[in-house]
């Protein structure tokens, strides 16, 4: 662009006026005008220097309204003139009207917004990762939100599922599992339930598949005939359960009818999608089941492990289903014309009459969850929504960082757009041009977010093993790609936008008159001061949230477990029923095996039991009863729930395998056949039978006998953080003939765990063949998947936080170094009036200390305030400790004087002498 | 005599293109070259020569570049683009059509003579 006006000399009168006036008559954009004047400008002072008078030079050049008019049809416009400059005007073709379309001009203005980011590469790429570090965190966690908390179940109409409890007991304050009786009496509800689906609760149940080819353990579901119609699932082939395969007529006779429908994997990987499958009879566990349907892909338990196959749960009354037995897991559909709240209401009612008619039923009442809140419980859609919103603050940071890159370079522009608005450039066309440009850098920071959220939901997913539920798994999808666009949307406005429309205000008159360097409008100084101050707060605030975490984790870490988790291998051998029907003989075949394995090198000790600990409550089975004056008494309900305890079947030197101290009395070890019926106690529910006693040789019920108490051990955890319940342990001896025991074998050896599997699969394969070492695992494993959820979180948290760090860090760095830029003459004269170095460095140090203690106290409401969302992750750590606050802060402190420094050092080093001769 | 403004506007593209094929020059230059080299015809009017300019640059005849002259001013200087040589020969060709039929029509040819009258 030639010279403009402001720097030339006045022209003569009579030419001013004729260009003014051509200019008032053409009406076209600031470019086109800056253009015309510039040539009218160089043609009259070119006819005076050649020596011609004013008046005939006007006279001359013509009428200035006709002139005006027809150049006006003819100027090349903004778009194409900007795009490469004076030096290559390209002609557009065709006729125009005297003014380019709004369509012509935004595309114009896109055109020209992207090559002018192509000319700053380092520039646009750096806004753009900037975005990008944002939009990415923010697409992945909302990925896993996505699919855990707002993607409907896999069911069809899955909002009118519910998950059913009983609550038992006058004071039933806790969940229940439902007895078989409470389920047929609701499969009467039929004014409230489409329809009601049982599952076996102690899920898990292996089978083995024999016959044809390799032998394969299979995990079976029991479930009732209403399961998959409840679901509203049918199968591809076949049919699902009949009512009498579940419901009688007649009594309760334990095992399932040998039917079974088979799950889509399973028929496509063991049976070649065999379409002939339907009536085919398969070996489950040497027993002959006919296969009668198959479900579709995708079909998968709503509580528990995937399944296989199913089974038949025998529901009809006797036996197991009795009014004294909590062992089935419900879900049911309510009917079309049937809220919740209404179903809710009409409960009391049908559990007050079936009370009535069935007074052994106790005293109990029935809750109703939905299914999706049941299956995702508080702690993780609470810790889903708290990473949700930490993320959040990081985008927010992200934003204004790319804002921050944004306003530096706008600033060299100022002049550019002052002088834009002086020729008359309307403040809106001002901020389209700018946000054309901006339009560019969010759509790539987007794009290339996007792209980092697919790499991040593939680290998230493998972080949030055993964290999220089985239902839900996170994929992208219309709603992602369409928070994706929201997300675009917010940060275009946030740091498009607002820049555009603060640089665009700038007064043409103040900044044309300023020397040659932009000087920033004071909003501009204070909006960028403002940015650093957002980014300290950000800062503060996730640092908090990940110390209050780390602090949990800590304290999870050292939470007391009741047992040594190093150097034991668990896995379990299935004893097929056909081969080991007795009782005696599974008992026989454990004690040899163990035998066996306690005899390999390295070996200390060997065990087995029917439950590991840490991976959380099962069985909870049985009353636990005192002898005292020849009378049964219940234990306290505050110990035992239900007067229950979790029933753990053992066998050999389990409590040494384990490492679980036996605090008193005899060892396992020390009987032999024959000998009474004995049980051990764990130590709280010792101390309840008989507090500061010895509870030895004293005679109780549990697990369906009278035992006497052989010893007590200690309390051990259920899950990672050391949640311990009342538990028995009863031998295998005792219990042998009860059922086919799936028993977890246990072994404490100091060799390196696939060495001793090795080991150990050579004695299995020795004593019987046909056997498989199935599910071998470290006990150090299953404590890593118990605190899953607690590293999960802390460990985003952590990365979200590190990442605000990093934002604020490079904010800070370039708040202040644009300031030393601007201010390099103040400074340079300060410096030539016998400041010293130190007071220099310090007046920058204390710019950035300023603004990052702003934001600390506002990054501190903010923690505060958001703590109360992670008082539920929290564990052994309350949400206000001081010292994680205080530390969160100083932190940000000492970041704001780091990024302050290298600023600060540069201002130091102005040399007043060069400064005051530029 | 002057030519009339729809006579200048029909002819000064070629007029024009017909300087600019000589030599690049900037927009006074041109104008000055104009009145000059066409007998002064073309001096009433100069704004055509930049109407006719800033159209011929949107059609990509011509196209300019801005550099400094001997005299150390900064000028934007004209010329033609391919495509503007291509659209000159054509022109050009169609000028000399244009004329020739019009003098096969006796355009610009002294007028009738009078019969002579036998005196």
């Amino acid at each position: 662009m030639s010279r403009s006006h402001d720097q030339r000399g006045s022209l003569p009168p009579e030419i001013e006026g004729l260009i003014t006036s051509v200019l008032d008559h053409a009406k076209v954009d600031s470019s086109a005008r800056l253009r015309l004047e510039s040539d009218l400008r160089d043609h009259f002072e070119d006819g005076l220097a050649a020596g011609r008078s004013a008046a005939s030079l006007v006279e001359a050049f013509g009428p200035a309204r006709t002139a005006a008019d027809e150049m006006a049809r003819v100027l090349p416009s903004e778009g194409e003139e900007r795009a490469l400059g004076v030096a290559s005007w390209r002609a557009w073709s065709g006729a125009r009207d005297r003014r380019p379309s709004a369509v012509a001009t935004l595309f114009g203005e896109l055109r020209n917004g992207a090559r002018s980011l192509l000319r700053t590469p380092r520039f646009a790429l750096a806004v753009m990762c900037t975005l990008a570090l944002g939009v990415g965190a923010n697409a992945a966690v909302f990925t896993v939100l996505e699919a855990v908390l707002l993607r409907p179940l896999g069911y069809s109409e899955p909002e009118k599922l519910v998950r059913i409890h009983e609550l038992v007991g006058p004071e039933g304050d806790d969940y229940d599992y439902l007895r078989g009786p409470t389920v047929n009496e609701m499969r009467t509800w039929t004014d409230l339930f489409e329809g009601v689906g049982a599952m076996y609760t102690y899920r898990d149940i292996g089978r083995d598949l024999t016959g044809d080819g390799e032998p394969q353990r299979l995990l079976a579901m029991p479930v009732s005939s209403g399961f998959f119609r409840t679901l509203g699932a049918s199968p591809i082939l076949g049919r699902v359960f009949d009512e009498d395969e579940s419901f009688g007529p007649g009594e309760y006779e334990g095992g399932p009818p040998n039917v079974a429908v088979i799950s889509h994997d399973l028929w496509s990987e063991r049976f070649g999608a065999d379409t002939g499958i339907v009536g085919r009879a398969v070996q489950l566990d040497g027993r002959s089941v006919e296969i009668v349907g198959v479900m579709p892909p995708g079909f998968t338990n709503p509580i528990g492990s995937p399944a296989d196959l199913w089974t038949p749960q025998d529901m009809r009354l006797g036996g197991s289903n009795h009014w004294g037995n909590h062992h089935l897991t419900a879900v049911a559909r309510l009917r079309d014309d049937v809220t919740l709240d209404q179903a809710r209401a009409r409960l009391a009612p049908l559990v007050a009459g079936a009370r009535e008619r069935e007074p052994a039923s106790g005293e109990w009442s029935v809750v109703l969850v939905p299914l999706q809140q049941d299956l995702v419980g508080p702690a993780r859609t609470n810790m889903l929504w708290v990473l949700t919103a930490a993320v959040a603050l990081v985008l927010l940071s992200a934003c204004v960082n790319a804002g921050n890159l944004v306003f530096a370079r706008g600033l060299h522009r100022q002049r550019e757009l002052a002088l834009r608005a002086a020729l008359g450039s309307a403040r809106a066309r001002l901020v389209t041009h700018l946000a054309a440009e901006y339009f560019w850098l969010a759509l790539g920071g987007t794009l290339l977010g996007l792209a980092l959220g697919l790499v991040g939901v593939s680290a998230l997913l493998e972080a949030s093993k055993g964290v999220l539920p089985l239902a839900a798994q996170p994929s992208l999808n219309a709603q992602v790609f369409g928070y994706g666009a929201l997300v675009t949307l917010i940060t275009m406005a946030l740091f498009g936008v607002a820049p555009a429309l603060l640089l665009s205000g700038v007064r043409p008159a103040s900044t044309l008159g300023s020397g040659s360097r932009g000087t920033e409008p004071k909003g501009m100084a204070l909006l960028r001061s403002g940015f650093v101050v957002a980014q300290a707060a950000v800062a503060v605030a996730l640092i908090a949230g990940a110390g209050l975490l780390l602090r949990s984790f800590v304290e999870v870490r050292s939470a007391e477990l009741g047992l040594e988790t190093d150097r034991t291998l668990t896995f379990e051998v299935h004893l097929p029923g056909a081969r080991y029907g007795e009782g005696a003989d599974r008992h026989r075949f454990h004690q040899e095996f163990q035998r066996r394995v306690a005899a390999l090198p390295s070996v200390t000790s060997v065990g087995a039991t029917s439950r590991l600990p840490l991976v959380g409550r099962y069985h909870v089975w049985g009353s636990i009863f005192r002898l005292d004056s020849g009378s049964f008494e219940y234990l306290d309900r505050s110990v035992a729930r239900s007067g229950a305890a979790d029933v753990r079947v053992v066998t050999g030197d389990t409590f040494r395998a384990l490492g679980i101290p036996v605090l008193s009395g005899s060892r396992p070890e020390d009987f032999r056949e024959g000998d009474d019926p004995v049980v051990w106690l764990s130590r709280s529910v010792a101390e309840k039978l008989t507090p500061g006693g010895a509870a030895e040789g004293l005679t109780v019920g549990a697990a369906g006998a009278v035992r006497r108490v052989a010893g007590v051990v200690e309390d051990v955890a259920s899950d990672g953080r050391g949640t311990s319940y009342p538990t028995v342990y009863v031998p295998h001896r005792d219990m042998s003939e009860d059922r086919n025991w799936p028993l977890t074998q246990v072994v404490r050896s100091s060799l390196d765990p696939a060495e001793l599997e090795n080991m150990i699969r050579a004695e299995l394969t020795a004593m019987d063949p046909g056997l498989v070492l199935y599910r071998p695992k470290p006990v150090a494993n299953l404590l890593d998947e118990a605190r899953a959820q607690d590293r999960f979180a802390l460990m985003l948290m952590a990365l979200f936080a590190g990442l605000a760090v990093l934002l604020a860090a490079a904010g800070t760095y370039g708040v202040l170094a644009g300031m030393v830029a601007r201010r390099r003459k103040e400074i340079g004269i300060r410096i030539a009036l016998g400041a010293g170095r130190r007071s220099v460095r310090w007046t920058v140090l204390r710019s950035a200390l300023g603004l990052t203690a702003f934001g600390s106290v506002l990054g501190l409401g903010v923690a505060w305030f958001g703590s109360r969302g992670l008082a539920t992750l929290l564990f052994g750590v309350s949400t206000s400790t001081p010292w994680v606050y205080a530390l969160s802060a100083l932190l940000v402190l000492a970041l704001g004087i780091v990024s302050g420094l290298l600023p600060a050092q540069r201002a130091t080093r102005i040399d007043p002498a060069a400064m005051l001769t530029e | 005599m002057k030519l009339e403004r729809e006579w200048l506007r029909g002819a000064a593209p070629l007029a024009i293109m017909t300087l600019l094929d000589r030599q690049e020059m900037y927009g006074y230059e041109l104008c000055t070259a104009l009145e000059r080299d066409s007998g002064n015809l073309l001096g009433l009017g100069q704004s055509t020569v930049y109407t006719a300019l800033y159209s011929l640059e949107s059609r990509g005849l011509v196209a300019v570049t801005e550099r400094a002259a001997e005299t150390g001013r900064r000028r934007k200087y004209y010329r033609l683009t391919e495509a503007g040589e291509r659209w000159l020969e054509t022109h050009v060709r169609q000028w000399q059509l244009l004329a020739e039929a019009l003098h096969r029509l006796g355009v610009g040819q002294a007028g009738p003579q009078p019969e002579a009258v036998p005196t």
